[in-house]
């Protein structure tokens, strides 16, 4: 290491032009970086829920539904400007590119059944717009009279009406030079001139436009973030050193990792996820860390040696400091990367590539910082050195070191009520803690009041519900729905399935046959129940065909009759509320068509997203103790003691146990923004306890005195600890500008626990190091040689 | 027994109570929280 010190300090220059110019080549690629929200896409390729739902886009094509939904607060839709509205909004939203144009379902483009002399008539609700009262009225009890279309395109109480829009496959829009932002905003301009000078209400909602807005959010965040941890970092940096040095080695430390990391996030097509966006202010924040420390040697050696040469000052300090820049950067990046447990790829993706960063950093850190201090004249900050020439020491330069200093006596004074004080507080913070519980929804990615979210509120409420889950059965013969007992068992299920609240409505082949049985006995409501005979339905099924479309059922049964489609609409997304649901399906589904031999399958989005919070469910607890693991390993097998490894973990972990606690009583559940903050909060905070163990031990190598070797340790690194801390806590407070709520909730969570790491840090790992006394820190002969 | 060794061992307790209550965290709220779902 020492070779690769010299080397650096000896060809600053070129370290300098080689270490830009192979950032800039890399940080070119983030031009090609895409955004990707689609929840499909979040859970690894080949999980049985993605096939699930493949198989059933590939047999009914039912892709997740944009919803229109015209609102009137006066009266009912049943009114002829109204419709009127309608129509001509369904004509204008079928001609957009990217909608596929036979798949825009409102009342002005649905069919009614009815029955004639001659056996049945498929003809359209609205041919032409009804005028008279009474025409109106027909309508609305044909609407009322056929079940699946009640509350599902007009609202149960006619309150609103719903102009469902399907959109093209996505390969199908790439082809076209679209995607579903574009298509989704050119529907909301339709909706949007439509809606001049009416006095309906309009919303647009459904599973595309939070995907786009969703998307619109990240890029808006990222624009806002990193300009804005970049400015908390400089005036930070600024009031400390009060130097250019001061400002411009982190800044350009922490510039480099995030331009690094990103670059090659892009280069090797990874997208940008909701979870990712995290990543640069999290390296941000990080990053700084290692230019900080190396900063505070320097200027500490600066002052200690006046007239030192330059190349020596800096010489010195990278000796001293490489071991502690690379065993940090090594313990934080292996802890983020024990991200890779928790099975959701945005989750997976953000801890590597922060770990990327950090190591990115942490290059940039041994090459960069030293080649720049190199060019720059030998200076201390001019208040520390006026303190120094007044006689203070290190230790009384500054109220802070001085404060610190202080602490550290009292700390080492007060060993056991430290400990007895902590254990109290921790045994408080574990009851507090054990009502935390999962809980997520892709609606929780807005702020409450916005658009978006009240939109999909008004849809839910007015509508059977915009979230699906879909039973595929499966049948190995030919018409098997034509049996009824098999579309007795449908119904029975539909019917159990539609008792739980979440569940606004279900659709399937049954409601159609039905529908088909009632106006063929004279449309009496007792008939609206599946016929006894399998010929009976599959002559009802025959004469539909002769005046409905070929595709009408395409949605619910394919054209063998061998497989069908139940589709459940749910009115939320929240995670909590589909358990029951998730329950009920495979025990009802078991229970109704495991008889029949049919095989059955789930699907849907509601499905795939209850998949996806579900993982962090059964891999959060995984990925914490793996964390915890990893970073005890790295440390023990770094500094060469188990004991060590232990010490270093402990202020972490209490800081995860109050964090928890501070989220038991605060009601925050745990959601894909609150399931990252142990990991990254164990592996930014362990940094602190690391450099001050290895700042303690090499003072009590010096000195052999307990107390004074913790003053001098506090008063120098404590402050070093609390400037990095403070760095970090404003960066990460920095996502409660987010636009996005589990961004604010996860800089809230990681700023907290940096928080209590840092206090732990200082009073917690001294109290249990001197109570200990643990031979790796206090054995000198054992120590002899070893530094920081 | 020391106080200072007494005052460890429950340093060492109350952090294993701490970390078992949070990774005990439940799928969803009930009574104290600890109620598991398996997911396909």
């Amino acid at each position: 290491m020492q070779r690769w010190i010299n080397t650096v300090t000896d060809w600053p220059k070129l370290v300098i032009v080689l270490v830009v110019a192979l950032t800039m080549a890399i940080a070119v690629q983030m031009t090609s970086m895409k955004i990707e929200t689609d929840t499909e896409s979040f859970i690894p390729e080949g999980h049985q829920a993605t096939l699930n739902n493949d198989r059933m886009k590939e047999i009914f094509g039912t892709p997740d539904l944009l919803w229109v939904g015209i609102v009137r607060t006066d009266a009912t839709i049943y009114h002829t400007d109204t419709l009127q509205l309608i129509q001509s909004l369904t004509e204008k939203i079928r001609l957009l590119p990217g909608v596929v144009d036979q798949d825009v379902v409102s009342i002005a483009t649905e069919d009614n059944i009815r029955g004639t002399a001659d056996g049945m008539e498929v003809e359209a609700f609205m041919a032409a717009v009804p005028e008279s009262v009474q025409s109106l009225k027909t309508l609305q009890q044909q609407i009322h009279d056929f079940n699946i279309y009640d509350g599902f395109i007009v609202a149960k109480d006619g309150s609103a009406a719903a102009i469902l829009v399907e959109l093209e496959p996505h390969d199908l829009l790439v082809d076209r030079g679209l995607d579903k932002f574009k298509v989704y905003g050119a529907v909301q301009q339709v909706v949007d001139a439509a809606a001049e000078g009416r006095s309906e209400q309009f919303h647009v909602a459904g599973k595309p436009v939070l995907e786009s807005t969703l998307g619109l959010y990240i890029a808006e965040d990222l624009g806002l973030m990193m300009p804005l941890v970049f400015l908390v970092l400089s005036i930070l940096l600024f009031f400390t050193y009060r130097s250019l040095r001061g400002v411009s080695i982190p800044l350009a430390v922490v510039s480099f990792s995030t331009m690094g990391a990103m670059g090659i996030m892009a280069a090797v097509g990874v997208p940008m996820y909701p979870t990712t966006t995290m990543v640069p202010v999290t390296l941000m924040a990080i990053g700084v860390a290692d230019a900080i420390h190396i900063l505070g040697k320097y200027y500490e050696l600066v002052l200690l040696n006046p007239g030192l040469e330059r190349k020596a000052v800096v010489r010195s300090t990278m000796t001293e400091m490489w071991r502690p820049v690379v065993l940090t950067s090594i313990t934080t990046a292996v802890g983020f990367l024990s991200f890779l447990s928790m099975g959701m790829v945005p989750l997976q993706m953000m801890g590597v590539f922060a770990a990327v960063g950090i190591i990115y950093a942490m290059l940039v850190s041994l090459t960069l910082v030293p080649a720049m201090l190199i060019l720059m004249p030998v200076r201390a900050p001019v208040g520390l050195a006026r303190r120094m020439q007044q006689g203070e020491g290190v230790e009384g330069s500054g109220l802070i070191s001085a404060s610190l200093a202080r602490l550290g006596q009292w700390v080492a004074r007060h060993v056991t009520g430290t400990l007895f004080l902590t254990s109290g507080l921790l045994f408080l913070a574990a009851w507090a803690a054990a009502s935390v519980y999962v809980d997520d929804s892709y609606v929780s990615n807005f702020q409450k009041g916005s658009a978006v979210v009240q939109a999909d509120r008004v849809i839910n409420d007015h509508f059977i519900g915009s979230y699906q889950f879909n039973l595929v059965l499966e049948s190995e013969e030919q018409d098997a729905f034509y049996n009824p007992d098999l579309l007795k068992a449908i119904w029975s299920f539909q019917q159990e399935m539609e008792s739980n609240p979440n569940v606004g409505g279900t659709i399937s082949i049954v409601d159609y046959i039905q529908r088909m049985n009632q106006v063929m006995n004279e449309n009496r409501p007792e008939m609206a129940i599946i016929p006894d005979s399998a010929d009976l339905i599959a002559q009802y099924l025959l004469l539909y065909t002769f005046s409905g479309a070929p595709d009408d059922f395409a949605e619910v049964v394919d054209s063998e009759y061998r497989t069908a489609n139940v589709r459940l609409f749910m009115t939320n997304g929240i995670y909590s509320k589909y358990h029951k649901i998730e329950a009920d399906l495979h025990r009802l589904a078991a229970h109704y068509f495991d008889p029949f031999g049919v095989q059955w399958s789930i699907a849907g989005n509601g499905h795939i997203s209850y998949v996806q919070t579900g993982m962090i469910t059964n891999n959060l607890r995984f990925n914490i103790v793996a964390t915890v693991l990893a970073i005890f390993l790295a440390a023990w097998l770094m500094m060469r003691s188990f004991t060590a490894g232990v010490f270093v973990m402990m202020p972490v972990l209490a800081a995860v146990i109050f964090n928890f606690a501070f989220m038991g009583i605060s009601g925050t559940t745990i959601g894909w923004g609150s399931s990252m903050f142990t990991s990254i909060a164990i592996c930014i905070g362990v940094d602190y306890a690391i450099h001050l163990i290895y700042k303690y031990r090499s003072e009590f190598q010096r000195c052999a005195d307990a107390e004074a070797a913790l003053v001098y340790t506090l008063a120098t690194t404590g402050k070093t600890i609390l400037f990095n801390a403070v760095v970090v806590i404003a960066g990460f407070m920095v996502l409660l500008a987010s636009t996005m709520p589990p961004n604010q909730e996860m800089g809230l969570l990681v700023s907290a626990a940096m928080f209590s790491s840092f206090i732990a840090t200082i009073t917690v790992l001294p109290s249990l190091l001197l109570a200990a006394r643990p031979r790796f820190v206090f054995d000198r002969t054992r120590n002899s040689g070893r530094s920081e | 027994m020391t106080m200072q060794k007494l005052a460890l061992i429950i340093f060492a307790i109350a952090i294993i109570t701490g970390m078992a209550s949070v990774l005990s965290y439940g799928a969803e709220m009930s009574g104290t929280g600890a109620v598991q779902v398996e997911i396909e």
